[in-house]
């Protein structure tokens, strides 16, 4: 299953993201942290596989399916327990009912696309994973280059 | 339902990322992006997200106004055109042609520059200038003169190809985020990123290097590298005795120079800046990255001659990865300039002093009145306004000068006492209450044209909705002014004009700029040129010209009164003066208003929260702000946002002698609750 | 305490250490039924090539360890004594924050569910899996001054042999 992905070395916390999601669903469901002014992350519904937002919520509208959480805005009476069990902060209430990020309805999530500095991703893969681990050999290699000579 | 997509480019800063306008019925309704685009791949900063919020939004100019008292009357368009061709005809009759002064907008498209100061100099009138004055004019004599061009030497993309790029004196990661995209990606291949700004920004969060050198001491920091490339024998000694002159002049001009004399000034350890020398020299490919923090000074030509003489030591020019980057602030700064919005260039940055280029406009333009001398930046229009009234009619297109040009309050009472004031923009700006005339003009999304970013790619871009009300494009107005004013301007449309600039404009010819993507300058047959001076410098023996720059502190000195140095910059939630991103709800939200930016250390002794309403007091004048505690800003250092009208009224007017900026970067001021 | 260290010149990219590892984490521990699982056991290091250089990436078990300080339910957690970070995958939920400030990037995803894979070390082996498998010793499980030892004994034999080729 898909998901979306954050390069944390490459954020800028220039907030694209969420002004795109914004741009789209009214209110962003995706946000970023700032912190002590070092170090930027977006993040968006972690599509948990053990979900609290759906362990509480009341009328079923928020439900584990499968791998994954499906979300069924009739059901939704806005009562907002998914936004005080999510350990995240990810859930909002607009209009009156509950809103997480579905990854754009499962397509081409709007802040991957417009994202500027490629920190987001969004797929099967970890590639940030494998740019860290290049980036560690890059180190490395440098490193040694001295030696073997 | 007639729905389409629109291609056009983003109108606020000069990466010129593309992007596609739904318009449904009419109206422009969303945002689609443009995934092929070759600077942004689709990608769009918070502004460009937000770009369509100010269209429709209800301070837009609809009809032109007329001064009555304090009172605007809405009048007719050729009521208003009639005023405005009587009004600066009048100023002609009585002060000559250097009696009026023109802006140009770095808004309007290249095809209504290019019309707009081949009507000011159809009238005999040599005084236009554009908003570069205030940003990369530095760039326009300093590369200008170094290197014989003054753009970006390579494109976007290329920057993935650097192994090593030095980014000073600029915030892209907010400013510029597309730019990220490219250096991340030679970040990614083992590319070394070297940062250097006094403040520590987003930018250097992603640096291998940071060096947080103390405001104004550019010079000293470069001169240090150069003086490590020169002592530790890492020069490209064929590339100087090749491609440049004035080698030995820089070395011999270096001689009493030390490391420690550096690291002395600039407040970077000795050891950061031999790293920084090193990885600069060594690799091989290395770029130079940037903005604002190195022309916004009075000293900004030094600046740029000193960045010009470290890369030409190292030969780090004119191939791939390797070369310089102006960042451009506004959509069409870099067109309006290529188009001779400015006072001492033709169209194409052919000079004035050439009798040639005279010579060649005169034959185009059918004209003899074409000025002989070359004119008034747009801050000493100001002064001859302010001062002794030589300036007795101006017309300003697309720019806030009441609130951008530094120690502005030196402007407003300027443009107070012009006879004669007229007013084209999309907002009733602070400049524009001081007009007699204020005419309502179309913006980005409502005509077509072409505008060219940063990189020097010229795009096109389709009419996408209708402007409100009765405003115009200004290509409309300014034909329609320049008819009245007797001059034989019937261009039926954009396509036109940009025919005439292809045959006019050297670097222009052959353009053929399309929608998706464009064109870049200059344009051969073969092919397009993404890489300058492969083989030669535009310059009288071909060569490049090092010249050593000394540093002198052009900042003004702190003292008991004043003992704060505060430095103005951009954020990147809003767009120069703010007249469209103060109106764009999801931005204003993001930074609704001014803040101050103070050391944690400097907030405890002073007895200041975190959010503590403050005034900020220069010698010039005082602004509100709120404090924002944070160790970006080293002890002794504040930095405001100039986006919120009020911070350039702080700054002062000293002027570099060479291009006219001002030192708008850097105040001595204090910090009090309020 | 003994730690999985690497000598940098020697890795050949064989790859027999990933291949170890994924068998050592399979439910039959053979080679030949392990591609046939389900859940696909997964490898927990990663040989990297870059600039020419093939290195194995293996978890560095870090003091203070990110991925632990960031996992909200208590999956990742670090022995107090031992330092070895390993994982309760009955408490991990798959949000990839582990995954995300990892900075040597080596916390892989299972793909089957969502869950993610990390070394652990092979808590109940005497010699981890990798490095048993490697057939030219670049995988070295020492304790860190027996390792220092080796590293200096190469930097001598290469001076030496150096010195001799002078005279």
């Amino acid at each position: 299953m898909r998901s979306i992905y954050v390069d944390l070395t490459r954020c800028l916390g220039c907030r694209a993201c969420e002004v795109a999601c914004g741009r789209i669903h009214g209110k962003s469901r995706i946000s970023v942290a700032i912190l002590r002014d070092r170090i930027s992350m977006p993040l968006a519904c972690r599509q948990c596989q053990r979900a609290t937002c759906a362990m509480v919520c009341p009328t079923e509208a928020l439900v584990q399916e499968g791998e994954g959480i499906t979300f069924f805005p009739e059901r939704c009476n806005g009562c907002g327990l998914c936004l005080l069990a999510c350990p995240f902060g990810l859930v909002n209430l607009w209009a009156g009912k509950a809103e997480r990020c579905d990854h754009c309805m499962e397509k081409s999530p709007a802040c991957v696309a417009t994202c500027p500095s490629g920190a987001l991703a969004f797929g099967e893969e970890m590639a940030f994973a494998k740019a860290a681990r290049t980036r560690a050999v890059l180190r490395a290699s440098r490193a040694i280059e001295g030696v073997r000579r | 339902m007639t729905r389409s997509l629109v291609p056009t480019v983003c109108p606020y800063c000069a990466v010129g990322c593309g992007l596609y306008i739904v318009v449904d019925d009419g109206k422009a309704v969303g945002i689609e992006y443009m995934q092929d685009h070759p600077a942004s791949e689709g990608s769009l900063c918070p502004k460009g997200n937000a770009a369509l919020e100010m269209l429709y939004h209800p301070d837009r100019l609809t009809h032109p106004l007329k001064r009555a008292g304090e009172m605007w009357l809405s009048i007719s368009w050729p009521e208003a055109l009639d005023l405005v061709a009587g009004g600066l005809s009048k100023a002609l009759r009585e002060g000559g042609p250097a009696g009026l002064g023109f802006i140009a907008s770095s808004k309007c498209t290249n095809e209504e520059s290019y019309l707009l100061q081949k009507m000011v100099r159809s009238l005999g009138c040599a005084n236009i200038d554009s908003c570069a004055r205030l940003c990369h004019s530095s760039s326009v004599t300093g590369l200008g003169r170094a290197l014989g061009t003054c753009s970006t030497t390579n494109i976007l993309s290329d920057l993935a190809n650097s192994r090593c790029i030095l980014a000073i004196g600029t915030n892209f990661a907010e400013n510029h985020p597309i730019v990220a995209r490219w250096v991340f990606r030679a970040r990614e291949a083992g590319g070394r990123l070297i940062v250097a700004d006094p403040r520590r920004t987003p930018t250097a969060w992603g640096g291998d290097l940071f060096l947080q050198l103390n405001p104004g001491t550019d010079v000293a920091l470069i001169n240090g590298m150069i003086k490590v490339i020169l002592d530790e024998g890492l020069i490209n000694r064929r590339f100087i005795e090749d491609r440049t002159e004035g080698f030995s002049d820089l070395e011999s001009s270096l001689e009493g120079f030390s490391l420690s004399e550096a690291e002395r000034i600039t407040g970077v350890s000795a050891s950061d800046i031999v790293g920084a020398a090193r990885a600069y020299a060594r690799s091989p490919a290395s770029a130079i990255v940037y903005c604002m923090g190195v022309t916004q000074h009075a000293n900004g030509t030094d600046n740029v001659q000193a960045l010009a003489n470290l890369l030409l030591i190292c030969g780090q020019i004119g191939r791939s990865g390797a070369g310089i980057y102006p960042l451009r602030g506004q959509n069409n700064v870099q067109g309006t300039c290529d188009m001779g919005c400015l006072p001492d260039f033709y169209p194409g940055y052919l000079s004035f002093e050439d009798p040639r280029t005279q010579e060649a406009f005169r034959r185009a333009w059918g004209s003899n009145r074409l000025p002989a001398k070359k004119g008034l930046t747009s801050l000493e229009m100001m002064d001859a306004a302010a001062a002794n009234g030589t300036i007795k009619a101006m017309y300003i297109v697309g720019e806030d000068a009441a609130n951008t040009h530094p120690c502005s309050k030196r402007t407003a009472k300027a443009l107070g006492r012009l006879e004669f004031l007229v007013v084209q923009d999309i907002f009733l700006t602070e400049t524009a209450r001081f007009a007699d005339v204020v005419l309502p003009a179309a913006c980005w999304a409502e005509k077509e044209g072409s505008s060219t970013s940063t990189e020097r790619r010229i795009q096109w871009h389709e009419k996408a909705v209708e402007p409100p009300g009765d405003a115009m494009a200004d290509l409309w107005i300014i034909c329609n002014l320049a008819r009245r004013l007797g001059l034989n301007f019937h261009y039926r449309s954009s396509k036109e004009v940009m025919d005439e600039i292809c045959d006019l404009v050297p670097i222009y010819r052959g353009a053929k700029p399309s929608a998706s993507g464009g064109v870049l300058w200059p344009c051969k047959k073969e092919g397009e040129i993404s890489i300058l001076h492969e083989e030669t410098f535009p310059l009288a023996r071909g060569r490049a010209i090092i010249r050593s720059v000394h540093f002198r502190r052009t900042a003004e000195e702190t003292s008991s009164r004043y003992p704060f140095l505060l430095t103005i910059g951009r954020i990147g939630a809003h767009h120069n003066a703010g007249s469209m991103t103060m109106r764009s709800p999801s931005l204003l939200g993001m930074a609704p208003h001014r803040f101050v930016e103070i050391n944690p250390k400097d907030a405890l002794s002073l007895g200041l929260d975190d959010g503590a309403d403050v005034v900020v007091e220069t010698a010039r004048g005082e602004a509100r702000a709120k404090t924002r505690s944070t160790d970006r800003v080293m002890p002794g250092t504040l930095f405001m946002p100039f986006h919120f009208p009020g911070a350039n009224h702080l700054v002062r007017g000293y002027r570099d002698e060479h291009s006219g900026m001002g030192e708008l970067k850097i105040a001595a001021c204090r910090i009090e609750r309020c | 305490m003994k730690e999985i260290f690497v000598r940098l010149d020697r890795c050949l990219g064989c790859r027999s250490c990933e291949m170890a590892c994924a068998v050592e984490h399979s439910q039959a521990k053979s080679i030949l039924t392990a591609a046939s699982e389900v859940p696909v056991p997964r490898r927990r290091l990663y040989v990297e090539y870059a600039e020419g250089q093939k290195i194995p990436l293996v978890c560095r078990h870090c003091e203070d360890a990110p991925c632990v300080a960031v996992c909200r339910t208590g999956a990742m957690r670090q022995d107090p004594i031992t330092g070895i970070v390993d994982q309760d995958q009955n408490r991990c939920v798959g949000c990839y924050m582990c995954a995300m400030v990892c900075p040597y990037g080596v916390i892989g995803q299972q793909k089957e569910s969502r869950m993610v894979v990390k070394c652990d070390r092979c808590g109940s082996r005497e010699v981890p899996a990798c490095v048993e498998a490697c057939p030219v010793n670049t995988l070295i499980f020492a304790e860190e001054a027996d390792f220092a030892e080796i590293l200096r004994r190469d930097a001598a034999s290469r001076l030496a042999r150096g010195y001799s080729m002078r005279a």
